[in-house]
């Protein structure tokens, strides 16, 4: 497809206003859509987990986690430090790429794992598995500016 | 959700020990909001990397997996409207004219499954020139959601 094709759909499908085009708020929307991602569907499954909703997409919400997880690498390879508003990654994922980017393939053969758990035996089997799966706080503790 | 308390008990205990939990909130009408919340809201993360791809703001190398990501969110959808809880941004009507609604839906997952599908199979491009038809959210929300 060509650009001006392109350029065409994107301001047609986009539901948010389309951001000017600075590069630098490119790279930093897109890893955060992908995380976003992880958010939500990782809050859906804990609340499956807590039992507030049907478990019956559970295999589902860990299928889209796990989707999402593969997306990251990419998503951060671009170096652009976030400055705690705009963006919050700290300089360290780059400075300790080899850490940051081993962080994410571990993550990513958990959930990995997390979802053929959970396609076998559903929440009974990969329930008890979650806490130790998720490095979503050990990997913001290290690499995201904290909230203020 | 009955069947499944027998064995939630040390989830529970677990996931709330990971932190993952808030267990303060058991509002179960509240609960229901949030869940279909959260999957248009995973749509949206994923929608708005489509659109900076589209755009040429993004790399498009991993187009299938973000396709894949909006079939799979979208296959989550039409279950977490079946209870009837008015509220959120919902309009009464998706209850009223479920029937629609469900058309809808079920319209949506299956163009998007397909999308997915033909990206795998055919490549990115095959299943991009159509996208627009998949991805009709608008449609639906001048229906059935609050006005912004
Ligand atoms: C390998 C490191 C790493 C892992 C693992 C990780 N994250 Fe993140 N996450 C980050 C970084 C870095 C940011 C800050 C991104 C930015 O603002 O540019 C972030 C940001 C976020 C955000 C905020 C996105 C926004 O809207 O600005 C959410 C939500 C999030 N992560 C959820 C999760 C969840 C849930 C998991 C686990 C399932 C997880 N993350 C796993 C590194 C990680
Ligand atoms: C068949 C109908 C339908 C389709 C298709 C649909 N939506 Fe929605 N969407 C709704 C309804 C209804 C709500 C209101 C939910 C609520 O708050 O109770 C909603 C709410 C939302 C919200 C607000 C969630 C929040 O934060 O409260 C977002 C964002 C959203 N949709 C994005 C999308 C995107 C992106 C697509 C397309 C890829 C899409 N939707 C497709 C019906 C639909």
């Amino acid at each position: 497809m060509n650009r001006l094709v392109k350029c065409g759909l994107a301001l047609a499908v986009l539901v948010a206003p389309v951001m000017a085009h600075a590069d630098d708020q490119d790279v930093m929307n897109y890893r955060k859509n992908v995380m976003k991602t992880m958010g939500e569907q990782n809050a859906l499954l804990q609340m499956v987990v807590a039992g507030k909703v049907p478990a019956d997409q559970f295999v589902s919400h860990i299928k889209t986690l796990h989707l999402a997880a593969t997306q990251a690498k990419k998503a951060f390879e671009p170096k652009v430090v976030g400055d705690g508003s705009t963006g919050s990654a700290k300089a360290e994922v780059w400075s300790n790429w080899a850490d940051f980017s081993k962080r994410i393939d571990d993550q990513v053969t958990k959930l990995a794992a997390l979802e053929k758990a959970a396609a076998e035996g559903g929440v009974a089997k990969a329930g008890p598995m979650i806490a130790t799966s998720l490095d979503c706080r050990g990997c913001h503790e290290n690499y995201r500016v904290p909230k203020k | 959700m009955t069947r499944r308390t027998k064995f939630l008990g040390p989830i529970v205990a677990a996931a709330v020990a990971f932190g993952g939990l808030a267990p303060a909130f058991a509002a179960d009408n509240q609960d229901v909001i949030d869940y279909r919340e959260r999957i248009m809201k995973t749509l949206d993360a994923q929608v708005a990397v489509l659109g900076q791809i589209l755009s040429g703001a993004t790399p498009d190398d991993q187009v299938v997996s973000h396709l894949e990501a909006i079939a799979e969110a979208a296959s989550q959808s039409l279950k977490s409207f079946e209870p009837k809880v008015e509220g959120g941004e919902s309009l009464p009507v998706v209850w009223t004219n479920w029937k629609d609604f469900e058309m809808r839906m079920k319209d949506f997952q299956s163009k998007t499954r397909l999308a997915a599908d033909t990206a795998k199979s055919q490549g990115k491009d095959a299943a991009l020139t159509n996208i627009l038809d998949a991805l009709r959210c608008k449609d639906c929300h001048d229906v059935y959601r609050k006005k912004q």
